[in-house]
């Protein structure tokens, strides 16, 4: 196994007034280059863990560390590491160009370096010619894919994506999981990769970590986590019967 | 087959029935339009009028008078820098508050939301005496601020921190978190995401309110007549002391004039602003939007925005109703008591007491007044969703809205000047009140009732008659459950308005039939603490029907559309 780039070290999450979206003593590892799928049905903790890698959610216990340096303090502006909602969060009064131009900006990239990016992105999304539109008047699919070309465009060191498959209908999904799968792997990246679709995880991933109530039940590469899952639960998340 | 026969309409009937409908909506909007027609316009009209024909001839020499005397210059800068440092003031003290109760999820929020209508509500006289109680003479800490310019400012953003915290909280609430979230991840540090997200995303409801806030400082009359002191003037008070004092009628009207267009000029601005907010939030439930507190300075955050509430209205009134019981024998009823005689320090004509009474009174015929043409007028403007009735009731909802902004202090002048000859010599009327008082609360009713009659879903309509419901059946078991909760809110708005207005009725009120809020001016114009004990005791009494009706709105208001 490669060294481990990300390392999630014994971290919990309490909330005050519910266990949903709660973590227990989660770690793992994550090597450079790797895609991983975290697996598990809604409430747990999925989402909960996305947040505390990209420094939205404060941990209760626990470390992050990110190519070897403790992060776990770090406010999420300055850690470079790329969210990409559900819903896609797309800056409603930006156009498509500004929003992917926003991380840009924000890292003072100089003016024709950044236009050469921006165009680059929308290219490699398959989206060129979309720069001046209005980002209302997108699809959900194109919404999906200015999205993900906001959140590579400031070549984050570690990409994470919160169930970026979510609001599509089943055809648009299946040819932009191929397409995702693509650029991932054209521009090396390290991702981690929450969602409750057993599918989109086999396609994409290298190992699948399975959540459950909070707590990391079995993390295993995909034919593994197959033939041998942990228990009834990661069987049933499986499909099997 | 039965059950399709009612949708089974010629088009020939339907078209008449368009037309029918049409010409309803044209007849529901008569009563208010008219109405506003009668005691609106002509008296404004009026006033213009005798600004600019002050002897049957055109005269713009009053004008040159006023513009170039220096005192009147004066009033004319400080009303204006006075209600945009107001303005300014309010917006920065509040928007931290609107993001508490956008952002976050804690123990009290309903109630904390409901409880900021009361200072909104709360009678200017009440307010003004309160401050009185903290910064005049002898207040709290020893600071007199009396007669200052701080002492209204701070009492207007007593009064309008509501409008900006509820108007800005409401819209903020809508804007997803996950956009300022994604900025972060995206390398923007807090400042940022606020200057290059949020700000963009709230700013029309901030000018939305910053209008009304401005409108409301620019027009406020008790707060500055009873503050201000000698020194500081607004319009309002100005137009009130050269005709009710001077009687330079034709000064009055001339400063009257140029108080309609800066607030035309600003309703116009407010309008656009409306306008062009919502068109880009989607609309989602507020409990998705909401975040629990973690960290400590989030912990932080929200305990001194309510510590600044607490001060900012606790304080105040705490301290008016502590100054009700202390009289110079101790603790107790005296002050109270006091209201029922007409001997003692008081030299009116009847006991104060006698205000509690014609304040309901008047309240409640002019609540009726507002409820029937409000609901008239909404009925109009809500229209079907056709072209020619959206103009339609742009229009009427514009009309309707421009007493909003128009002074009170006007309303009762060109009162004065058009009902006291014939054709309508109302001059010693009883009606004239409540009718003034219907006038200024028609906007709120009006702003109350449209959202409540479109938050309709007409599938409900549809759904009802193809379970068999009549028109007149679906009438009663749709609409009017739904309205009625609107209604409700409405009634006690208006209600209240009644209960604290004071500029009009400060013209119109007969010696023997003051409201509760001039015979509190009365007692404040009188010496001694005896006369300022009476004031505190019946601002006290005031204080709290407006609070208990106040408390009743937010029981019936419809979810989602509250902001007033």
């Amino acid at each position: 196994m490669k060294s481990a780039f990300l390392s999630i070290d014994h971290v919990s999450v309490r909330h005050s007034n519910s266990s949903a979206g709660a973590l227990c003593d989660i770690s793992f590892d994550v090597g450079a280059g790797d895609v991983i799928a975290v697996l598990g049905s809604s409430g747990s903790g999925k989402t909960t863990l996305l947040r505390v890698i990209s420094g939205l959610q404060t941990v209760s216990v626990g470390n992050v560390v990110l190519g070897g340096v403790d992060i776990t303090e770090t406010p999420p502006h300055l850690r470079g590491i790329g969210l990409m909602f559900q819903e896609h969060a797309l800056f409603p009064h930006l156009n498509v160009a500004d929003n992917v131009r926003f991380g840009l900006r924000m890292a003072k990239m100089p003016k024709s370096d950044r236009e050469e990016r921006v165009a680059e992105m929308l290219e490699i999304v398959g989206l060129a010619e979309f720069g001046s539109r209005d980002v209302a008047s997108l699809s959900g699919g194109e919404r999906q894919r200015v999205a993900l070309a906001r959140t590579i465009a400031p070549a984050p060191q570690l990409l994470l994506l919160d169930e970026p498959m979510g609001s599509l209908d089943r055809v648009s999904r299946d040819r932009l999981v191929s397409q995702l799968a693509e650029i991932i792997d054209r521009l090396g990246l390290t991702v981690v990769y929450v969602t409750h679709d057993r599918s989109e995880a086999f396609e994409l991933a290298d190992r699948i970590a399975v959540l459950d109530q909070g707590r990391l039940v079995q993390l295993a590469a995909p034919e593994i986590l197959d033939a041998r899952p942990a228990n009834a639960h990661v069987a049933q998340l499986l499909g099997h019967r | 087959m039965v059950g399709a026969l009612p949708l089974m309409v010629s088009a020939s009937e339907s078209r008449g029935n368009n037309l029918r409908r049409k010409l309803w909506r044209l007849l529901a909007a008569t009563p208010p339009l008219l109405f506003l027609g009668v005691f609106f316009v002509w008296p404004v009209f009026a006033i213009l009028l005798r600004g600019l024909r002050p002897h049957g001839s055109w005269n713009f020499a009053v004008f040159g008078e006023v513009f170039s005397d220096p005192s009147m210059r004066r009033v004319l800068w400080f009303t204006l820098w006075e209600s945009l440092a107001s303005t300014v003031l309010c917006v920065v003290v509040a928007l931290p508050a609107a993001a508490m109760f956008a952002r976050y999820r804690f123990k009290g929020k309903r109630v904390l939301w409901s409880a900021l209508l009361v200072p909104f509500v709360l009678p200017t006289v009440v307010v003004a005496v309160s401050m009185l109680g903290v910064i005049g003479g002898g207040g709290l800490a020893g600071i007199n601020l009396n007669g200052t310019v701080w002492a209204i400012l701070i009492a207007h953003v007593f009064f309008n921190y509501a409008v900006v915290v509820r108007t800005v909280g409401a819209t903020w609430s809508t804007i997803d978190p996950r956009l300022e979230e994604s900025a972060r991840t995206l390398g923007a540090p807090l400042w940022r995401v606020f200057r290059e997200i949020t700000w963009p995303l709230i700013r029309s409801s901030v000018a939305a309110a910053a209008s009304i806030v401005f409108l409301f400082s620019f027009t406020s009359f008790g707060i500055v007549l009873i503050l201000g002191g000698i020194s500081h003037r607004t319009l309002e008070v100005e137009i009130y002391d050269q005709t009710a004092k001077f009687l330079h009628l034709d000064i009055a009207a001339v400063l009257a004039i140029v108080q309609l267009v800066v607030v035309v000029v600003i309703l116009m601005w407010f309008g656009r602003s409306q306008r062009r907010r919502s068109v880009l939030l989607d609309q989602r439930s507020a409990s998705e939007m909401e975040r629990t507190m973690e960290t400590s300075p989030q912990r932080w955050f929200i305990r001194s925005n309510i510590l600044f509430m607490a001060v900012l209205f606790g304080v105040p009134l705490g301290l008016l109703v502590a100054r009700s019981f202390s009289t110079p024998n101790g603790w107790g009823f005296g002050f109270y008591q006091a209201l029922t005689d007409t001997r003692g320090g008081s030299t009116s004509f009847v006991p104060p007491i006698d205000a509690v009474g014609n304040s309901l009174l008047f309240a409640f015929i002019a609540t009726a007044i507002a409820l029937v043409l409000g609901l008239c007028a909404a009925w109009a403007i809500v229209g079907d969703g056709s072209k020619s009735s959206s103009i339609f009731s742009r229009w009427t909802d514009t009309a309707l809205m421009i007493p909003l902004g128009t002074s009170a202090v006007t309303v009762g002048f060109g009162f004065l000047i058009v009902f006291d000859e014939p054709p309508l010599n109302l001059r010693s009327s009883l009606w004239l009140i409540p009718i003034a008082h219907a006038i200024v609360a028609l906007p709120f009713v009006v702003r109350l009732l449209v959202p409540g009659l479109r938050s309709i879903d007409p599938r409900l309509r549809e759904a009802a008659s193809t379970l068999g419901a009549s028109p007149r059946q679906v009438w009663w078991t749709i609409d009017v459950p739904i309205v009625s909760r609107s209604l409700a809110a409405a009634a006690g708005f208006a209600f209240a308005i009644s209960l604290g207005e004071f500029g009009a009725t400060a013209f119109l009120a007969r010696p023997d039939r003051p409201t509760m809020p001039i015979a509190i001016y009365r007692a404040l114009g009188r010496p001694g603490d005896y006369n300022f004990g009476q004031a505190m005791a019946m601002s006290t009494i005031l204080m709290l029907l407006t609070v208990v009706v106040v408390t009743a709105i937010d029981r019936f208001r419809p979810a989602g559309v509250s902001e007033f």
